[in-house]
């Protein structure tokens, strides 16, 4: 009974439950959705250059930890290029005009992957 | 006017030092997931806290006892030493959280790497530690932790729908998964009620020499600074409830957390945010190092205290480095410091009963209290959250595992 526990345990601990393809799709939204907002904040010039590209490079890490695991072709299409836009944040993150594209590309990508979401 | 100025500076110092790392992450988390439901499960935790906090401070004042000398006075040495177990293993994974969280917000500040960040956040708390006086660091941390109102204009900022705020002070099933609403309300609970909070509380009032006639300051830290600390706790759901929530976004970074206040103020409402969030979870790291400490020298009966100086309480001393180092060694192994947050929130919420027991019996006990013994009101709430933590604490690790970590 104990090794059992400590399986599931385990298991819960690493995250190593079974995630559908509409959690993956909601987590995608999620990622683009807020890295969306992160540039919006970087277009207007209301957040620094230094925050702007940390947390862009820690949305990046947490969506290829969910690109591992995706299956689905129009997902891991949306999912690439919702980190090739956060690369493109991490790479300017002064640029306003590079954030002003960037938001605009992921709040359509946010848009598409919720829907596949539903 | 000067007694009163001392009141006022202790609850400010209350209010700024009340949200920690765990607080932030499970109200922005429960904000964003369930919007404003969840307003009341804050509330009951704030409520716990303040019961006991009230509760051991003025044991702490009356009988000069802190908490692990009550818990192994009526406890007794065997299931003492259990109880000492479970909080050494919750301090420890508290501070370990608390350190790698000051290292991704120092990360978010200045743009260094994480690992250097964390050997400088643990220099930095050790030499806090060696040598700044007990009433510095409480002081110090609370008031610049104070920026963490920054939450509080945000929240006004994002107009919130108030209507669905105010239906969140009563209690809901929600909306939802229900397993996941069922983890965050142990979750909010437990965040709220965190022991490390009361083990320092208490040693901190024989550090700073309370008796009786400092009951009234105990109350107003316990009541006003707490209750206003909780005020803290809503503003970053309501935040998150407002913003996070209506976008789809989960939050479960600490950069997320700035950019609630970023998005409605700019770069003056993330700059303090950072700063807020740096000087809370630097302030409970540097309590839960010390708690660890207080912890072990009081059940052991070993010279303790901030107030001996290093040399005059070499076990004590000890004792908060080997804290500092443990805690080092979880976080540089790469472990994410949310995921370290989380499962310390949970397993304290287990260890909690055996920490609030013996509290409240001593509370009870006139041969130690006198006159200063629980009132009926006392013992209505004591008993209630008593009763509130054996439920949670039986649910909490299943709830872990079924509501997968509150991801569903």
């Amino acid at each position: 009974v104990r090794t059992v526990g400590a399986v599931v345990l385990a298991c819960a601990f690493a995250g190593c439950a079974t995630i559908d393809p509409a959690q993956q799709a909601h987590a995608i939204g999620s990622v683009a959705a807020e890295g969306a907002l992160l540039a919006h904040d970087a277009a207007e010039g209301s957040s620094t250059a230094t925050f702007v590209r940390e947390h862009a490079e820690a949305l990046d890490r947490k969506l290829a930890g969910v690109r591992r695991g995706v299956d689905d072709r129009r997902l891991a299409t949306i999912a690439a290029r919702v980190s090739a836009n956060l690369d493109r944040l991490v790479a300017a993150p002064a640029d306003e005009h590079v954030a002003g594209a960037v938001e605009h590309d992921l709040e359509l990508a946010a848009g598409e992957a919720q829907e596949l979401a539903r | 006017v000067s007694k009163v100025f001392g009141i006022a500076l202790g609850i400010l110092a209350a209010i700024g030092g009340f949200v920690d790392i765990g607080d932030i992450v499970f109200n922005v988390a429960a904000g964003a997931t369930f919007g404003y439901q969840l307003v009341w499960a804050v509330v009951v935790g704030v409520g716990g806290i303040v019961t006991y906090a009230e509760m051991c401070g003025r044991v702490a004042a009356v009988s000069e006892k802190a908490v692990f000398d009550v818990i192994r006075e009526r406890l007794g040495f065997s299931v003492g030493l259990f109880a000492l177990g479970a909080a050494q293993l919750v301090n420890l994974l508290t501070l370990a959280a608390e350190i790698g969280g000051v290292a991704i917000v120092l990360q978010l500040l200045s743009g260094l790497s994480y690992r250097e960040l964390l050997v400088l956040v643990v220099v930095a708390a050790g030499l806090v530690l060696w040598l700044m006086p007990f009433q510095w660091i409480e002081r110090i941390f609370g008031y610049c932790g104070l920026a963490l109102l920054v939450f509080v204009v945000a929240a006004f900022k994002l107009n919130p729908d108030w209507g669905s705020v105010a239906r969140g002070f009563v209690p809901s099933m929600g909306s939802g998964d229900s397993w996941v609403y069922a983890y965050f309300v142990v979750g909010l609970v437990g965040a709220a009620m965190v022991p490390y909070e009361v083990y320092f509380y208490s040693s901190g009032a024989i550090e700073e020499r309370w008796r009786a006639k400092d009951l009234g300051l105990n109350r107003a830290n316990a009541f006003i600074g707490y209750a206003f600390g909780g005020t803290l706790s809503l503003a970053l759901m309501i935040s998150a409830g407002a913003l996070l929530l209506p976008k789809g976004i989960e939050a479960d970074l600490l950069g997320t957390v700035a950019l609630v206040a970023q998005s409605p103020l700019g770069t003056i409402g993330l700059l303090l945010a950072l700063i807020g969030m740096l000087f809370a979870i630097s302030g409970a790291a540097i309590d839960s190092a010390f708690a660890g400490a207080y912890n072990v020298s009081q059940f052991f009966g070993w010279e303790w205290g901030k107030y001996r100086h290093n040399a005059g309480a070499p076990r004590f001393t000890l004792a908060w480095i080997v804290m500092l180092v443990l805690a080092f060694a979880i976080v540089v192994t790469g472990v994410d410091p949310i995921l370290v947050t989380e499962l310390s929130v949970v397993f304290s919420v287990v260890a909690l009963p055996l920490t609030y027991t013996p509290i409240l019996l001593v509370a009870n006990d006139r041969a130690y209290m006198g006159s200063h013994a629980n009132g009926v009101l006392g013992n209505v709430f004591g008993i209630f959250y008593l009763l509130v933590l054996l439920v949670i604490a039986v649910a909490a690790v299943p709830l872990l595992v079924v509501s997968n970590m509150g991801q569903g």
